[in-house]
């Protein structure tokens, strides 16, 4: 079943005068309970795709489209259905950890009693629990992360959209992260779209990869990855993806080289 | 004690002794008629002024003007501030009329509100008003300009889509710690205002009384006076420092550096 569908999608900015086409025809499907990683080069227009996708720019043409209530819906503006967590997080600083988790059960009118209990449910899942009353600056980096995603989950939306969430994790920290990931995904059973530049992030947690090239951001490709989880990365049809992927990204560069010389 | 009070008790006992040590050089231990009183002159012009309840009579009363002019001030600047900030319109002809008004000092009011208010304790409330009123707006204005795109639209994707939800639980928080800080400022100049205000246009509180102790030829009591208004001054900007500090404990960083 398709859960999301982006279709036909541009998005062109007016930037000082001048028009600067971001995201020319994208269109994808997203389907339900899957993973799927948008991946490109910085310009390609993944981060506003993802914008678009979370109603907080409107698409300049196309649609996209949420299964809700057992139809395609075309979303116009950003709603609790579509959990986002951001690159900064953008945690509300003011709040304790379980207080940001409650923000959006807030929106939606639940008694305290309940939003305790949801709130306490995801300080765990998110490993968590006893850091529900520190302030987001008494936290680390990666645990503010950690409780921008429950926070994002806690309205219990149709999908979650990620924009770059390991960018300001080390090495080591960020595979650490990518399990965490995965198992909260399959907890949660939740629909999942990543933005990434990373190609061991799409690789290792991806059912689909979709591939944008900059300049405007148009799609490459979009590739379905079946493997078994949990993956290794030394297996032969990973390293073969890596390439692969490492191909459709890096050989565009030259292309792009070459255009402007 | 820490090294911070100790110094400061240092400092000021270094102050009291340099001003002990200029009246010694000044009149060679004559005694009477003192221009400049010393440190025991104004302690014994305290203890006299306290005793008759007149000290805390003249203070009673600045400090309720005060309280009633600040409390008008913040009320309207808040408000106003939020929609100055809030509204790129309202913003463009906000800031021209502010920044016309904000250079014109509260003194500069008095002849107005005399005319208006008469000799009266209303016609210093006023000027309390106008100099509490600018410092609040400015950093309200700033303080709501300042939000975090970010913040609001994380807001936007957990729900909140109503301004008013909008402003309530991220707008105003997000701008408390600058309109607190206005508050702060404001507060000093109040109390400021409210001195010269009480030198001119009515009989009661520590304005009042440093300059009826001028004519009556008391240096002793303009200087007690005088330390008043600083002792209370600095006790007021403490006081809210320390409220800033209660409420915004969520400011303070690293408590842990934990792992992921």
């Amino acid at each position: 079943m398709v859960k999301l569908r982006v279709s036909n999608a541009t998005k062109v900015f007016n930037v000082n005068g001048t028009t600067v086409e971001a995201l020319r025809d994208i269109s994808f499907d997203v389907e339900d309970k899957q993973f799927v990683s948008i991946i490109g080069r910085s310009g390609c227009g993944k981060t506003t795709l993802l914008r678009v996708v979370a109603g907080l720019e409107a698409a300049s043409g196309g649609k996209v489209l949420l299964q809700k209530e057992g139809r395609l819906t075309e979303i116009v503006s950003p709603g609790p259905d579509r959990g986002m967590v951001f690159q900064e997080h953008y945690l509300f600083p003011w709040r304790t950890a379980r207080r940001n988790i409650e923000f959006g059960l807030e929106s939606k009118g639940a008694t305290a009693e309940r939003r305790a209990q949801i709130a306490d449910g995801y300080l765990k899942l998110v490993h968590l629990d006893g850091f529900g009353d520190r302030y987001p600056s008494e936290l680390s980096g990666g645990m503010r992360q950690r409780v921008a995603i429950a926070r994002a989950l806690a309205t219990d939306p149709e999908v979650l959209l990620l924009d770059e969430p390991f960018a300001s994790l080390d090495a080591l920290t960020r595979m650490k992260f990518q399990d965490e990931l995965l198992r909260i995904w399959q907890l949660t059973r939740k629909t999942i779209v990543l933005v990434t530049h990373n190609i061991d992030d799409a690789v290792y947690l991806s059912d689909r990869i979709v591939v944008l090239k900059p300049h405007p951001g148009e799609i490459r490709e979009v590739i379905d990855y079946a493997s078994p989880r949990p993956r290794s990365r030394s297996s032969a049809d990973f390293v073969e993806m890596v390439a692969r992927l490492e191909s459709l990204i890096g050989v565009h560069q030259a292309d792009d080289d070459r255009r402007l010389t | 004690m820490t090294p911070r009070l100790r110094r400061q008790i240092v400092a000021v006992a270094l102050f009291l002794l340099l001003w002990q040590g200029l009246v010694w050089l000044i009149y060679r231990g004559s005694s009477e008629g003192h221009l400049l009183p010393s440190p025991f002159e104004v302690l014994a012009a305290a203890k006299e002024l306290i005793a008759s309840g007149e000290l805390a009579r003249h203070t009673t009363q600045s400090l309720l003007r005060v309280l009633i002019g600040l409390a008008i001030a913040i009320g309207l600047a808040v408000p106003l501030g939020l929609v100055i900030g809030w509204f790129p319109a309202a913003r463009d002809m906000g800031e021209v009329l502010i920044d016309t008004f904000r250079p014109i000092p509260p003194l500069a009011w008095i002849p107005l509100a005399v005319l208006w208010f008469g000799l009266s304790p209303a016609s210093a409330i006023f000027i309390i008003v106008v100099g509490g009123f600018f410092p609040t707006l400015v950093s309200t204005v700033a303080g709501v300009r300042g939000v975090d795109r970010g913040l609001l639209e994380a807001a936007y994707t957990l729900g909140s889509l109503g301004s008013i939800d909008l402003f309530r639980r991220v707008v105003l928080p997000a701008a408390l710690p600058s309109i607190m800080t206005g508050v702060r400022i404001s507060a000093g100049l109040a109390w400021m205002s409210v001195v010269a205000a009480e030198m001119i246009a009515i009989d009661s509180g520590l304005g009042y009384m440093i300059l009826n102790a001028r004519q009556i030829f008391r240096p002793d009591i303009v200087v007690t006076g005088m330390a008043v208004i600083g002792v209370i001054g600095y006790a007021m900007d403490r006081f809210l420092f320390w409220c800033e500090q209660r409420i915004f404990s969520w400011r303070r960083s690293g408590r842990a550096e934990a792992t992921i």
